[in-house]
């Protein structure tokens, strides 16, 4: 059971976020691979249009075939991949923003599950700007050095992802 | 105006010289051509038997433009069928899968079974006198629906060949090596996942078809990364068990084809890292393999990418350790496909196998998320970008490689491949692009009645 947490707590998730979206939008993402746990899952799933017998107010999500199941290792090789200076999707690099808002902090035990929706913009080589929607719940812990991401389960709200994914949620 | 222009140069598809007008990625004429005589007349993708098992289960899909409903009827057989009401054109369902009795259009309440017949019209007694006759109104149904290794297909055409003719050579491959029919089969991971490319349907299904020679340049970072082996130079390449890139006939395309005994070594390796359990089955699996392929004593092992004209993409390993990503490749104009992506795997292999596969195409693969997808994507979308405007539409495109040397192999003797049907021919060669497009101008006939 989560139950709220103080307003102390909820700031500093707040801050948290937004310095944490900083790091992505300047591209310091050493740093931001830095805020996940060694053994942090980074995972993405997509919404689909299913007819279910008791239809309900949202729509679920896709099934078992996710977007992102991604453990450190591979987030980093993710990272890395930028500094190839071969990942043709980012040459030259995305300009992002990183909008993260309706933040709810809650207690569960030593972890804070917070939930969180973004928007994320992104422009590439002309006029082929790309918006992105979604929703994060994050399981954060705190450590001596700061707030540190355990788990990050995203939801995109697209039926159909107007672009690939290069950049980071 | 647009087809005077297209009739006063030369032909759009140049098998001689090898080349390729650019205005077939983007002038609106030639893509309502192709709507018609390429996407209501080819057999085209509709589901496989694991994404609609039960009676009444349905999914909606695209035949080129039009929206189709797919649905396991109560008979359970598939059943195809525009998603339009016949009384005032709304659809009739709204959803992309799930279980139904019934369609009931959201406009008048015309309500059809799940075969499509027409079962209730309201005040049908006080409104219509009685009068309309229903057996006569059901929904448009897709007049052939066929199957191969549980994957059903459906064409506009009543005349159209048979879908075992209509692969051609591409069945011995289907059966084989895409669909495994003979190891259970495939199962489909539930979900499908969409994504935008602003590109033409073409320059991807070619990719798929028999374009090697991007991998080591598109997907170098993930080469320098050390994710998968580089081929530097020529002889890196030119490998006597493969990969091969085999054209098949009358229009399709099968590459990364790897032969005998060393792929399956290399995949062992990998089972290893799975477990007891999962080099057991790759060997009792090679076994099996081997008596299947026996009138091909090369023994082709692993398959990596291909394409069914016109727009079903798969790639994957096909092989003990490995998945199937399917890629339907729904046009949206000329300059927009979307990028429908099913995940597929044997369905005998070990559970150890699927939970590796699922992850890794998300990562490498062709998923929206996946290394190789985003550089592909990019690049597709530059290409058409190209094929659009004033000046640079006027120049070809070059689909040459090794042309007037199909079958050679640079730098070697003829290598064995005996039993493989088709024109096989090296990793670096187009001639699977030659034939797509050949069949295309074919399908499309634009440059026989100019």
């Amino acid at each position: 059971m989560t139950e709220p947490a103080g307003a102390e707590v909820q700031r500093e998730v707040e801050r948290f976020f937004h310095e944490e979206a900083v790091l992505i939008d300047e591209r310091k993402l050493h740093l931001w691979l830095a805020l996940f746990t060694d053994d942090a899952v980074y995972r993405m799933e997509l919404r689909s249009k299913i007819l279910q017998a008791l239809l309900p107010n949202t729509l679920p999500t896709a099934g078992t075939q996710v977007l992102f199941e991604d453990d450190k290792r591979f987030l980093t090789l993710r990272v890395r991949r930028l500094e190839t200076g071969m990942a043709h999707a980012e040459k030259p690099p995305s300009i992002t923003r990183h909008l993260v808002t309706n933040i709810i902090a809650d207690l569960d035990g030593p972890a804070v599950i917070a939930r969180s929706n973004f928007h994320v913009y992104q422009a590439r080589l002309e006029a082929d700007d790309m918006h992105f929607f979604g929703k994060r719940e994050d399981r954060l812990l705190r450590t001596d050095a700061g707030w540190r991401i355990a788990r990050r389960s995203i939801v995109l709200d697209h039926i159909v992802v107007p672009r690939t994914l290069t950049t980071f949620f | 105006m647009l087809i005077d222009e297209r009739r006063s140069t030369d032909k759009l598809v140049d098998l001689e010289r090898g080349l390729l007008s650019r205005r077939v990625f983007t002038d609106p004429d030639i893509y309502k051509v192709e709507l018609e005589r390429i996407f209501a007349k080819c057999w085209l993708f509709l589901a496989h038997d694991s994404m609609i098992p039960k009676a009444g289960d349905f999914m909606t899909t695209f035949m080129g433009e039009d929206h189709v409903i797919v649905t396991r009827g109560r008979d359970g057989k598939v059943h195809a069928m525009l998603n339009t009401c016949r009384h005032r054109g709304n659809r009739v369902c709204l959803f992309d899968s799930g279980n139904a009795a019934a369609f009931t259009c959201t406009y008048h309440g015309w309500s059809y079974d799940t075969a499509g017949k027409l079962i209730g019209v309201p005040f049908l007694k006080e409104a219509y006198y009685d009068e309309l006759d229903k057996s006569e109104w059901g929904l448009v149904p897709v007049p052939r629906i066929e199957s191969i290794g549980g994957m059903t297909f459906g064409s506009w055409d009543p005349s159209a060949p048979s879908l075992t003719e209509y692969l051609g050579e591409l069945g011995w491959f289907m059966e084989r090596l895409v669909l495994g029919t003979w190891n259970g089969g495939l199962e489909f991971v539930t979900g499908r996942h969409v994504y935008t490319a602003r590109a033409n349907w073409k320059i991807i299904a070619e990719n798929f078809a028999g374009d090697h020679y991007h991998t080591s340049v598109t997907h170098a970072s993930a080469y320098k990364l050390g994710l998968a082996p580089h081929p530097a130079g020529y002889e890196d390449v030119q490998d006597p068990n493969g990969p091969f890139e085999v054209a098949l006939r009358p229009g399709h395309g099968a590459g990364g084809v790897y032969t005998g005994r060393p792929p399956f070594e290399r995949d062992l390796a990998v089972a290893e890292r799975l477990g007891p359990e999962v080099v057991a089955y790759a060997k009792e699996r090679y076994a099996r393999l081997t008596e299947v392929m026996r009138d091909a004593p090369c023994v082709p092992y692993r398959q990596g990418h291909g394409n069914m004209f016109p727009n079903l993409s798969w790639s994957g390993q096909a092989n003990a350790t490995g998945g199937r990503s399917f890629y339907l490749l729904q046009p949206k104009g000329p300059l927009h496909t979307e990028i429908w992506i099913w995940f597929a795997v044997e369905r005998n292999a070990p559970q150890a196998v699927k939970d590796l596969v699922r992850g890794q195409s998300g990562q490498m693969g062709q998923l929206p998320s996946g290394f190789f997808a985003q550089d592909d994507a990019e690049n597709f979308e530059r290409v058409t970008e190209s094929a659009r405007t004033t000046v640079a539409k006027r120049y070809p495109f070059n689909i040459s490689m090794q042309l007037g040397h199909e079958g050679q192999w640079p730098g070697q003797e003829k290598w064995e491949v005996a039993g493989i049907p088709g024109l096989v021919g090296p990793r670096y060669g187009e001639h699977s692009q030659r034939l797509f497009y050949s069949f295309w101008a074919k399908q499309t006939g634009l440059d026989t009645e100019a």
